[in-house]
């Protein structure tokens, strides 16, 4: 056989064992980098969220303030608002409301509890499974680590996440509790934000274990999240009806509620929620070790063709996109049909309270006697509003996807064949804005439902154009997002989630304490009217439409004149 | 053949084609032109702007400066029309993991508006493929295949590959070639961006050669090997002639004992009436591989650039 140059290279070298330089660097303790590289990320977000917890916090104790005139119309307030099923439902137990703590306790827990239980269970199953499924995690077995050990070093880096935010959380109601008109002692400032913080680490690690048992993030995110709503259903049902409390205590976030920090903290209810966050630790660690890909609940690798809905872009994003699509879709009907069921019995406590119904006309911004005049229609115009909140989420979840499928380089496929720039992003948005439309008829729709049943005298028809108006925001955001992809593409998801926290920080603010009107003009949540507590505003309507249509538009064209930008 | 002046229209045509990301030199002054039903091989380092070039004549990316046609349409303003001419495989196949193979390929097809059915299902035997499995169970290898399948199928006028073997197998690089000598013999235009040498020289009629955003070298192999040195290597009863040395166009002379081992560069009937002279007992000249032309381009560059840095 005749040699090449590159044999005859090789034999006449002499082999002397590999090259080791002198000046090579060591590391210390390699097997700790991926808890500091997922600590790293995590610490970011947590000390973010920490921060805006700690605000809503420090905003709650002094709200308690200023809900009434005097201190007697507040305890007549409260004591009203501490029996409504509605409430209870909504925001959790309300039997010490009238007290500061209780009110702190029911309002920022009720509300904390639930954000920080979402970014748990995102946080994990993309750390764990997201970086799997890019093909990342590969590169860090490859590392000086094992399977198991590199899922304890997410797990580490997300408790260190989990950490900022508690400090932070901590330091901001340590701040609000020393303020003389407050009077939160300092065990129960630090003992509080443990309460928001473990919601966030039980779900995380529910995450975490769907990590393992899902073959891809969104079917892990979707199992999470499965488990976060019928966590919510049983405290919901348990805190409404009170031959069935015990449910409170089948619940992850009954749990929470349990703690109680500011009202006769309940520290042993941390054994639970200790028990499951070790449980789901140690399972998903080791459940860890196992074939690089693989999961618990197997996924077929093949399978017959179905090609309905791949014959252009818009049923193909549909296609794509129809497990989340039905998600949302499926938390609005929840969302209905749960308030709904609630609206008659809430109803007339917002009606026989006027202190109550002046609390909700600073909300729903229309006069104390018109709320009276309808007290159903005044809970029903806050639930609409919180589903005027989930539409934007699902907005700026969608505006994320389409961001990704350019940063992936999914777009160019498409736009390589026949498909132009302009027709992929007008039809992605067209998607998102039908779908935004569908779940504000269906949340109307569902909400009918049920208080019909309940005989609550709200109409069909008033309820279905409340659903339509609600979607107002959802179409501004969405503009507004796709102007921000036409310009600046990798801020996209930031934007879109950014606009929609300030929206609804600021509507709980200017609720409970009074905010430069200029500054709640820049909330997309200010302006809508609140239906059914009030007449649809039509002509908002159509200024969110008209600035979502000439945002889009102006996106549109710009994405089109840009270059594609690949993460 | 263009209508108004019966020339026949180039398949790519650019005119000083330019692209700075920043401060970054993408791609220079690009002046390029391939002959329809050519095979053009794209050919130079990473980071030398092969990618970036594709993406300009995709419309992925907009030029600094310049311009690019395909059959005589700016790639900028119809990008629709060229697009209907073009199919496109890129070096990293993007695909959805959840649809299976015969999926993929079906969407692609669809998106791109027509196919060869028949040829497409000779293509899955030929590149031996499974479509039944779904994307994310697919190897690198696997992935590559359905974007070369799905493109070679639509029997588009003009193919553009960027690195389409990465991940393939040897086998299935055999594959891959015969189906772009079908496609030439066929009329199609392809453009083969390739960091493998002997890919280019198999199978492209004109090799161009880029380097940090410039063309440096474009022509036939045969043309470019004119323009290289050739090798020579002779053997003598006695002594090598020490004359060789002062042959105009030699270079390189090496003398071992009894052999002589020289370059030489344009014609050489000079060297020839040298050697002859000292009556050699063997003589064998080579001709340089696209190998050897490509480190010669470069490592020239590289001496071009350092002496401009000394100088």
């Amino acid at each position: 056989m005749a040699s090449t140059k590159t044999d005859r290279a090789m034999a006449s070298t002499k082999v002397a064992g590999p090259v080791v330089s002198a000046r090579r660097t060591r590391y210390a303790r390699p097997q700790l980098v991926v808890a500091r590289f997922t600590g790293r990320r995590m610490v970011r977000t947590g000390a973010l969220w920490g921060l805006v917890f700690g605000f809503y916090v420090y905003d709650n104790a002094f709200a308690f303030h200023t809900i009434a005139p005097t201190a007697a119309q507040r305890d007549r307030l409260l004591s009203t608002m501490a029996g409504d099923a509605g409430l209870k439902a909504l925001l959790g137990d309300t039997r010490q409301i009238t007290t500061l703590g209780g009110f702190t306790d029911w309002r920022a827990i009720g509300i904390t509890a639930l954000v920080a239980s979402i970014w748990g269970l995102l946080a994990a199953t993309k750390a764990l499974r997201g970086e799997e499924s890019a093909g990342r995690w590969e590169l860090v077995l490859a590392g000086q680590t094992t399977q198991r050990r590199a899922a304890a070093g997410v797990l580490a880096g997300i408790g260190a996440g989990l950490l900022a935010m508690y400090v932070l959380t901590a330091l901001l109601t340590v701040i609000a509790g020393s303020r003389p008109s407050v009077h939160i002692g300092p065990g129960q400032a630090l003992f509080f934000p443990l309460a928001v913080v473990s919601a966030a680490a039980m779900f995380a690690a529910i995450g975490a274990v769907a990590s393992e048992v899902m073959p891809t993030r969104s079917r892990a995110a979707g199992l999470s999240a499965a488990v976060f709503g019928a966590a919510f259903v049983l405290r919901a049902m348990g805190d409404a009806t009170s031959n069935a409390h015990w449910l409170v205590y089948a619940s992850p976030l009954g749990w929470v509620e349990q703690l109680r920090p500011l009202t006769g903290a309940q520290p042993l209810w941390l054994l639970p929620i200790a028990g499951l966050i070790a449980a789901c630790g140690v399972a998903t660690v080791l459940l860890a070790d196992r074939d690089l890909g693989a999961s618990l609940l197997a996924d077929s690798g093949t399978a017959e063709p179905h090609t309905a809905m791949l014959g252009s872009p818009v049923p193909f994003a549909l296609r794509m996109s129809r497990a989340v699509t039905a998600s949302w879709l499926a938390a609005v009907i929840a969302l209905g049909v749960l308030y709904g069921s609630l609206a008659k019995s809430t109803g007339q406590a917002f009606a026989s309270s006027g202190s109550l119904s002046r609390f909700t006309g600073t909300l729903t911004h229309v006069a104390e006697r018109q709320v009276q005049l309808a007290g159903t229609r005044a809970f029903a115009g806050i639930i609409f509003l919180i589903l005027m909140t989930l539409i934007m989420a699902y907005v700026a979840s969608a505006m994320g996807r389409v961001r990704e499928d350019e940063a992936e380089g999914y777009v160019d496929n498409l736009v390589v064949r026949r498909i132009t720039r302009q027709r992929w992003l007008a039809g992605r948005a067209g998607l998102i804005l039908a779908v935004l439309a569908i779940a504000g008829v269906l949340g109307g729709i569902s909400f009918w439902i049920t208080a019909a049943s309940e005989h609550a005298g709200l109409t069909f028809r008033e309820l279905l154009l409340a659903g339509v108006n609600a979607a107002a925001p959802g179409a501004a955001l969405l503009g507004i997002g796709v102007l921000i992809f036409g310009f600046v593409p990798r801020l996209t998801s930031s934007v879109c989630w950014g606009l929609l926290a300030w929206a609804f920080l600021l509507d709980m603010l200017g609720s409970a304490i009074k905010v430069n009107h200029w500054i709640m003009d820049t909330s997309l949540l200010y302006h809508p009217a609140l239906a059914p507590a009030v007449n649809p505003n039509w002509q908002i309507v159509g200024i969110y439409l008209a600035i979502g249509c000439g945002a889009a538009m102006l996106g549109v064209w710009r994405f089109i004149q840009r270059d594609l930008q690949p993460s | 053949m263009d209508a108004d002046s019966g020339t026949a229209l180039a398949a790519i045509r650019t005119e000083h084609l330019t692209k700075h990301y920043g401060a970054v030199v993408g791609l220079e002054d690009l002046n390029l032109e391939v002959n329809a039903g050519e095979v053009i091989g794209y050919l130079g380092p990473n980071g030398a702007g092969k990618t970036t070039t594709i993406r300009l004549l995709l419309g992925l990316i907009k030029p600094t400066a310049g311009r690019a046609e395909i059959f005589g349409m700016d790639v900028q303003a119809e990008k629709a029309a060229v697009h209907a001419r073009t199919a496109y495989v890129p070096g990293e196949a993007t695909l959805w993991p959840s649809l299976t193979g015969a999926e993929t390929l079906y969407l692609l097809a669809r998106m791109h508006g027509e196919t060869d059915v028949p040829y497409r299902d000779l293509l899955i035997k030929r590149f031996d493929f499974d479509v039944s499995r779904k994307v994310r169970t697919y190897s690198k290898g696997n992935r590559q295949k359905i974007n070369l399948i799905a493109a070679l199928a639509t029997r588009s006028d003009l193919l553009i590959f960027d690195e389409p073997t990465a991940g393939l197998d040897p086998l299935m690089e055999q594959a891959f070639r015969e189906s772009v000598l079908e496609a030439r013999d066929n009329g199609q235009t392809v453009f083969l961006s390739s960091h493998v040498l002997s890919e280019a020289e198999a199978l492209c009629d004109r090799i161009a050669i880029v380097r940090a955003g410039r063309l440096v070298e474009i022509g036939t192999l045969t043309q470019m090997r004119r323009l290289s040195a050739v090798t020579v290597e002779a053997s003598f009863p006695g002594t090598p002639p020490a004359a060789v040395d002062r042959v105009s166009g030699v270079s390189a002379v090496q003398v071992a004992g009894h052999h002589l081992t020289c370059q030489v560069r344009g014609p050489i009937d000079g060297l020839l009436t040298v050697l002859a002279a000292a009556h050699p007992e063997t003589l064998l000249s080579r001709e340089p591989s696209l190998e050897e032309l490509f480190l010669s381009i470069y490592g020239e560059q590289e001496r071009r650039n350092d002496g401009s840095r000394h100088g």
